[in-house]
């Protein structure tokens, strides 16, 4: 019977990615055609050749600073999910604790990350720490936020059986909660990584090189300033497929391999 | 199955709006007013020391003496600026010259409509060991407004003199916007040098320690137009009265501030946030000159293509200037005149 | 005399609401003896349930004293496993081997993996699961998923089984089956159990002694003779029937009682 589920898995996934492929193919081709139709200047509308023939040209350099932001946001973003995930543990041992997280919540969640950047800049410098630190807080907030509602609508008779065993506190949230809350921990990953992303590089764009040799976003500035509308939409392109990339081989195997499993979310 | 049915919707949307964008054309720009005698521009309204012929004009509305009605536009940055001269938001605006040939490079449909202000463009650090461009060290962090504006052309240039590649140091890169840039400078924070211009320059330089490391005349040997203001083709040909009265208008503007030092710099000086004595003093700093003479428009070109900034050069001056431009620096016969000389760089 | 197994003395819990406290459990007095079966019945609300959950240690009682074997217990563990009415007891992230072996890795740190695998074997043949380990809770139906919640109380081995309307999400016909599954079970593992239901055929199918509970006190306690197996022919089942509704809808009373019935004569009804 598993053997089946996986098998009709395969074709329903497959057939999605067809449909994926073939929207995005008419996607392009629309801009193709627009662009060639030579109603607007190649400065405004650079055709996708254009485009290509750029990011074939500088692949190595969009490379290197690809791999520059990733670095930064892999900092930022681990650090952005050890810290929901001991605030939310320490949320629920401690009540006391829920009404004042909240509160912060409700002020911080709204305030997008860049808001923050010129503060940040004040207290760490022009460089790097302020670009994490900018990832950190975005990812943060709706990380915590769903772990926490993760957490909180964990069915009370699991609950109930962990505490049976014998378990409390700290032991109860990790063997217990944790699991249990994976669906919504998922979406918060989910969240999380794309607050940081979009962040990271609006950072950069907004206050050019993060470090020595700057991200994708430091990237994105240098092309605006030289007026390589080719080369920021290359740079918007790696952008997208990354994000695709993220989705596809991180979060829907993650989710394949527990929620769709276990079968606790609606699919 | 509906998936597929959903598909061939989205597809038939698609098509659809690819027919509207390229059947569409882009709006025309507003008219000329009404009544045949007034004309109507759009300006970038730029601010500083090395915007004073432009405060004037506004602030004295010359403008309306010359029948010229202005909607004044705020842009972010020069790249904006740059941009909106592209989509046809803006008929004038006011940048430096790399800037101006790298968009003309690009296809930005404008040329120079008049010198503007020459001024002195330095790279200063507070670090006493830092004399020349050779001595930055690799995690040395040098400030500057914007890649390809002027400062980072003439650091380039320098880099390829001294150290024999223009991009040597483009990884000690920092984009800060002046202000921002002198804070950090002053507070001895985050960046070791900033190549910077008035008044940025002037209040660093009071300060003990802060000393020039590169200057502008040592890079490019005679004096440029630090900015230039550049017309859109489109409003050049089509309201040759309002470009007319723009050039007359700045030109009596800079007129005056020549004449009239003393009221120029009571007129600017709260705009500044300074007094007017420091005002006088820095608008008649050494090298600062208010002119629709045009200086260096040819001089950035050469290197700038060989570097890999532009990808074309002007060939002659009025592929990248306008009649009244092309009349100041002439056409001697026999041997160039020292006018069209200064269009280029004497320093090698 | 042997020592009981569970004594529940002078055990007082109140709820407290807006306009007037709730008495769930007023001076309860119980002892459960080893290896035997005891029901608890009595109507909704009664407090039957708060009395399961302080024995198990998830309610804390205001006063009086709970012992297992002659030792206080006041904290949840392991040794006093519960049984809940809901499907929703299996943690959904493991498949039901998973479901057994892991609260072992939690309570019973010093099995080996091998040892938890036999003991889960071993018990899901027992709750007659024997195919099952693979399957994931939610291809589970209904009776199942309470098998193998039995089963992974018993694999922890308690001194004592609470088991709180263990079928009362069940149909009619997996509920008769689990009747019989249980009875089955506790006469092969011997293990103490105390059952809360208030269906009276449940308990008088599964009881050695059956307390009628009604607003927090007991009312009576009826010890059950029936042969085993029982069943609804025999007339005495008919008769423990008539009493134990009659208690329970009297409702009055505060002294135990004990009402004998066996064989098929009459016996004598002591108020």
């Amino acid at each position: 019977m598993a053997k089946q589920n996986r098998v009709s898995h395969l074709h329903q996934s497959t057939g999605k990615l067809l449909r994926q492929a073939m929207v995005l193919g008419a996607l392009l081709t629309a801009w193709q055609l627009t662009a060639s139709s030579g109603r607007f200047p190649e400065l405004l509308f650079p055709p996708l050749t254009k485009v290509f023939s750029f990011l074939l040209a500088e692949k190595a350099e969009i490379w290197q600073k690809t791999g520059f932001s990733l670095s930064l946001i892999g900092a930022g973003l681990s650090t952005a999910i050890i810290g929901a995930f001991i605030t939310a543990c320490l949320v629920m041992i401690f009540p006391p604790l829920h009404e004042t997280v909240m509160l912060l919540m409700a002020v911080m969640h709204p305030l997008p990350g860049i808001a923050l950047l010129p503060i940040f800049l004040l207290w760490f410098g022009i460089g790097e720490k302020s670009i994490v630190a900018t990832i950190i807080f975005s990812a943060f907030w709706p990380l915590l936020a769903n772990i926490v509602t993760g957490f909180k609508t964990v069915p009370a008779a699991q609950l109930e059986v962990g505490r049976n065993l014998g378990l409390r506190g700290g032991a109860l949230v990790c063997l217990v909660m944790l699991p249990s809350a994976t669906p919504h921990i998922l979406t918060g990953l989910r969240v999380g990584w794309a607050r940081a992303w979009q962040s990271s590089v609006a950072a950069e764009l907004m206050y050019g090189a993060a470090g020595g040799l700057g991200g994708l976003g430091w990237y994105l500035y240098k092309k605006r300033y030289m007026m390589e509308t080719a080369g920021v939409l290359a740079a918007m392109l790696v952008i997208i497929a990354i994000g695709i990339l993220m989705e596809q081989l991180v979060f829907n195997l993650i989710e394949l391999r527990t929620i769709r499993k276990w079968r606790t979310a609606s699919d | 199955m509906p998936s597929v049915r959903k598909t061939v919707i989205l597809l038939l949307i698609l098509s659809l709006a690819v027919a509207g964008l390229t059947g569409c054309r882009q709006a025309p720009p507003p008219a000329a007013s009404q009544n045949g005698d007034g004309e109507t521009i759009r300006i970038a309204g730029q601010f500083g020391l090395v915007y004073a012929p432009l405060m004037v004009a506004k602030d004295k509305d010359i403008f309306a003496k010359y029948g010229l009605t202005v909607e004044w536009k705020e842009y972010g940055s020069g790249g904006a600026v740059r941009e909106a001269l592209t989509s046809g938001d803006l008929d004038v605006g006011f940048m430096g010259i790399p800037p101006f040939l790298i968009g003309w490079d690009k296809g930005v449909p404008g040329k120079v409509a008049i010198g503007f202000v020459c001024a002195p463009v330095s790279l200063i650090s507070y670090r006493p060991e830092i004399t020349a461009i050779e001595d930055f060290q690799s995690d040395d962090k040098i400030a500057l407004p914007s890649p390809g504006s002027i400062q980072h052309i003439l650091l380039a240039m320098q880099a390829e003199k001294v150290l024999g590649d223009p991009k040597a140091l483009d990884n000690q890169l920092i984009a800060l916007p002046h202000p921002d840039a002198t804070s950090a400078m002053l507070a001895k924070k985050d960046i070791d040098a900033h190549f910077t211009t008035p008044p940025y320059i002037f209040q660093q330089l009071s300060e003990p320690d802060y000393h020039v490391v590169l200057s502008d005349r040592e890079v490019f040997g005679n004096d440029f137009s630090f900015n230039v203001g550049i017309v859109t083709e489109k409003y050049h040909a089509e309201h040759p009265r309002g470009y007319a009265s723009f050039v007359m208008a700045i030109n009596e503007a800079m007129a005056w501030i020549n004449e009239n030092p003393y009221e120029a710099a009571e007129l600017l000086a709260p705009n500044f946030n300074l007094d007017a004595a420091t005002t006088l003093k820095y608008m008649t700093w050494e090298g600062m000159n208010y002119t629709t003479a045009p200086y260096g428009l040819l001089g950035f070109a050469d290197f700038m293509q060989e570097a890999g900034y532009l990808t074309k050069v002007p060939e002659k001056l009025s592929d990248i200037a306008w009649e009244n431009v092309l009349a100041i620096v002439g056409k001697r016969g026999g041997t160039p005149s020292e006018i069209e000389s200064l269009q280029h760089r004497t320093a090698e | 005399m042997m020592q009981p197994k569970l004594e529940i003395k002078a055990v007082v819990k109140t709820f407290p609401r807006a306009e007037q406290a709730i008495i769930a459990l007023d001076d309860v007095n119980l002892t459960v003896n080893d290896k035997e079966f005891l029901t608890v019945i009595g109507p909704s609300g009664c407090g039957k349930s708060t009395l399961l959950r302080c024995i198990a240690g998830l309610e804390q009682s205001d006063t009086g004293l709970i012992t297992l074997n002659g030792r206080e217990v006041k904290r949840p563990g392991p040794e006093r496993m519960m049984v809940f009415q809901g499907f929703e007891q299996l943690f959904p992230w493991l498949n039901v081997l998973g479901n057994i072996t892991y609260p072992l890795r939690i309570a019973r740190r010093k099995m080996t993996a091998r040892e938890r695998l036999k003991t889960a074997e071993y018990y899901l043949n027992l709750v007659g699961l024997p195919d099952a380990a693979g399957l994931y809770p939610y291809q589970l139906s209904g009776g199942m998923k309470q098998r193998v919640a039995i089963a992974r109380a018993l694999s922890l081995n308690p001194e004592v089984l609470l088991m709180d309307e263990p079928f009362g999400s069940l149909d009619a016909i997996t509920r008769n089956a689990l009747q019989k599954e249980i009875a089955r079970i506790w006469q092969e593992t011997g293990v103490t159990i105390v059952f809360v239901t208030h269906n009276l055929e449940e308990a008088i199918a599964l009881a050695d002694r059956i307390v009628v509970f009604s607003q927090g006190k007991i009312r009576a306690i009826v010890s059950n003779h029936l042969p085993r197996p029982r069943s609804f022919d025999n007339p005495d089942f008919g008769l423990l029937w008539d009493r134990l509704h009659y208690l329970l809808d009297a409702g009055a009373g505060t002294k135990e009682i004990r009402i004998v019935t066996g064989g098929s004569t009459a016996a004598g009804l002591v108020f």
